[in-house]
């Protein structure tokens, strides 16, 4: 090519170019936007989905953790039958390009037209407070520009205590339980609420007149609330009343401002200080109280399988095994939840997460079971998985290789997998039980099963069944909770 | 300058070129388009092999049961031990491919080579069919891997553990399910086979 043509295709180059840069970040951050949902029963993500210049929800994605949800497209229309748990059958229907719809038998008006894509409904995301309520018959409050509904009064709003001189402390009470990430920087002290429902009652951000602790600031985006404490001197937090105060102080051995370093008499020195060549005791000189043993936390983490750009198996041509997988999860997180089961989902929403990622995510939890769920148009009724490996010669007290981490739990794994069995006979549904060679579980240093969900009969589109999921679900919590009692002990 | 009657000649014999060019590029669009598509059953996915006949045992895997039959069929083998086993379970993706089928797998599956490794390490190489368009599931996976697993087993005793390879290349899963990034131990198949039958 001469100078002449290159100079031709400059622009188009440099056009496409800046559109690509353009289009790069925009995608991006349309990727990361989610609802954060927090309930009674559970606390889950929902995409949002970029529609015609604002952002939409899907209908289903946020009622199905609150009860049975049946929702099939008829045309143009779409019909939704919800029954909260307990609760009374609602019905609505909504219809492709209008802003209007009707929930039992309400006219309800949208602040723009429904939207259908993929069989799922969409209404905008400013509309979804006001659409709970009809649903659930619970008070909502929604907060639109952090991305957090709090359905049912569940919010934990805090106020805090602060205590100056010697021994300042900033002492944090909520109203509720709360498990935040903590993350400690220099004279900084970050509380990460991810999963709690934590609001701020008060102004967003305070200062306490304390030189050491000077003050903290509140700031809920993204579908996550943040508490940042703020010192002139390195800072800890501390947990008591059951997780329901926080108390930041300055850490142990810092020199606080407007603390005299008192000389230490020297009776103390020599309590601190042994002299040279006395042996150094192993156990403290005055014990303390022996502390409880700590009560095992019996966690169940349920790992929707795929997600995001892999959509695993195709059920039907609309129906993917990703969408399957997370509503599923969502129906047995719930039924454990009822049966007093903790159980925790590794994938809440629809994110791309590799099998290692899982795997660290899974073991950091310390899982008192680990179930992969996955879902098949082969076959019907349930399958279910242990790891195909040997047993034989890992000691679960030393380091585990990384692809024999399941071999030292593999009879546990499949005393589950025979609970589960065994339920879901009980109730009529096809079930196997096999080993398999899947990973993430060969990785998984914890009782780990996987779970392959197929319809109930030869129609595929079965397998969305609210009634069957629930009763396959209800069979595997069972299952799980029997086990409960043994793995406890066994922890 | 050349002459008039030269430039329309030319003119002439390019619109011809352009022309015939274009009916010739329709024609050919349209003989691509009458041919039918070949027939399942004539894809050549197992080549002709000539030879006295032996006995191979095969696992057959059964998708609507779930399970694997043990079956033997007598067919012509090379006597090299690699093209013998290759020959074997390109007759097992055979019989796969070939209506009416008990399992389906891709369409065009075919086993590109077999190498025996030392320390009773067979490494098996497929082509890209076999994999890109492999039904994806858990169990229709499970059954295509323990029914190679089992079938090299049942005729290579000495086989330890079975490597998978696509396009000479190392794959994580078949279709999303069914490890394949560590070689397979036979044994354990071994195990879990009778389970499936």
């Amino acid at each position: 090519m001469n100078l002449r043509t290159y100079a031709r295709w400059f622009p188009l180059a440099l056009a496409a170019l800046f559109a690509g840069l353009w289009l790069v970040p925009r995608a991006e951050t349309q990727a990361e936007r989610h609802l954060t949902v927090y309930a009674q029963s559970a606390t889950y993500s929902v995409n949002l989905l970029p529609y015609s210049g604002q952002m939409y929800v899907g209908v289903a994605d946020v009622l199905e953790p609150l009860g049975n949800v049946e929702a099939r497209e008829d045309g143009k229309k779409w019909k939704l039958r919800f029954t909260p748990a307990g609760g009374r059958e609602v019905n609505a229907e909504f219809q492709e390009g209008k802003n209007k719809g009707k929930i039992h038998g309400q006219d309800v008006q949208l602040s723009a037209n429904f939207h259908m894509e993929n069989g799922r409904g969409y209404i905008p995301l400013h509309n979804i407070g006001a659409m709970v309520p009809f649903f659930t018959g619970l008070q909502t409050d929604f907060r639109e520009t952090p991305l957090r509904l709090f359905v049912g009064g569940i919010a934990i709003s805090f106020r805090e205590q602060v205590e100056k001189g010697a021994t300042p402390k900033l002492i944090l009470n909520f109203t509720g339980p709360v498990n935040p990430m903590v993350a400690t920087e220099p004279g900084q002290v970050r509380l990460v609420f991810r999963r709690d429902p934590v609001v701020n009652a008060g102004a967003d951000k305070v200062q306490t007149g304390d030189p050491n602790i000077t003050g903290y600031s509140f700031t809920d985006a993204g579908g996550t609330a943040q508490l940042t404490i703020n010192g002139a001197v390195p800072l800890t937090a501390t947990f008591s009343d059951g997780n329901r105060t926080i108390t930041i102080q300055p850490a142990p051995g810092v020199q606080i401002a407007g603390e005299t370093v008192k000389p230490q008499e020297p009776a103390q020195q020599a309590a601190q200080t042994p002299p040279p060549g006395t042996p150094i005791p192993l156990t403290p000189a005055q014990p303390a109280a022996p502390a409880p043993p700590p009560q095992p936390r019996f966690v169940v983490v349920l790992d929707p399988a795929h997600g995001g750009d892999e959509r695993g198996a195709a059920i039907t041509d609309k129906i993917a095994e990703k969408d399957v997988n997370l509503a599923f999860a969502r129906r047995l997180q719930h039924e454990l939840q009822t049966r007093g089961v903790v159980a925790t989902l590794l994938r809440s929403n629809d994110a791309t997460i590799n099998v290692d990622d899982r795997a660290v995510s899974a073991n950091a939890a310390h899982p008192a079971i680990y179930v992969a769920i996955h879902a098949a148009n082969l076959g019907n009724g349930m399958r279910i998985f242990t790891a195909l490996m040997s047993p034989a010669g890992v000691s679960t007290h030393t380091f585990l290789p990384w692809h024999q981490a399941q071999a030292a739990y593999l009879d546990t794994s499949s005393q589950v997998a025979g609970s589960i069995s065994a339920e879901l006979s009980n109730r009529q549904i096809p079930v196997t039980a096999l080993p398999a060679p899947l990973r993430p579980m060969r990785n998984i240093a914890a009782p780990a099963i996987a779970i392959e969900l197929a319809p109930p009969d030869d129609d595929a589109t079965n397998i969305n069944s609210a009634e069957y999921q629930n009763n396959v679900a209800a069979a595997v919590a069972n299952g799980i909770a029997a086990m409960k009692p043994k793995l406890q002990g066994a922890r | 300058m050349i002459p008039r009657h030269l430039q329309i000649m030319a003119a002439i014999l390019l619109v011809l070129a352009v022309g015939l060019g274009y009916y010739n590029y329709r024609l050919k669009h349209r003989a691509e388009r009458r041919q039918p598509k070949p027939a399942l059953d004539q894809l050549p996915v197992a080549p002709p092999v000539t030879g006295p006949t032996s006995t191979a045992t095969l696992y057959v895997a059964d998708d609507k049961t779930g399970l694997l039959t043990r079956t033997t069929v007598t067919i012509p083998l090379p006597p090299d031990s690699s093209e013998r086993t290759q020959q074997i379970l390109r007759n097992l993706l055979t019989l796969y491919q070939t209506a009416p089928t008990t399992h389906n797998i891709g369409e065009g599956s075919d086993v590109k080579n077999v190498y025996f490794v030392k320390n009773g390490l067979v490494v098996v190489d497929f082509n890209g069919a076999f994999a890109d368009k492999h039904p994806s599931g858990i169990l229709v996976e499970e059954l295509t891997v323990a029914s190679i697993v089992a079938t090299l087993r049942a005729n290579n005793p000495q086989v330890e553990k079975v490597k998978f390879l696509v396009e000479g290349k190392d794959r994580d899963t078949l279709a999303g399910h069914a490890d394949l990034a560590t070689p397979l131990d036979a044994v354990n198949f071994s195990q879990m086979v009778k389970d499936l039958q």
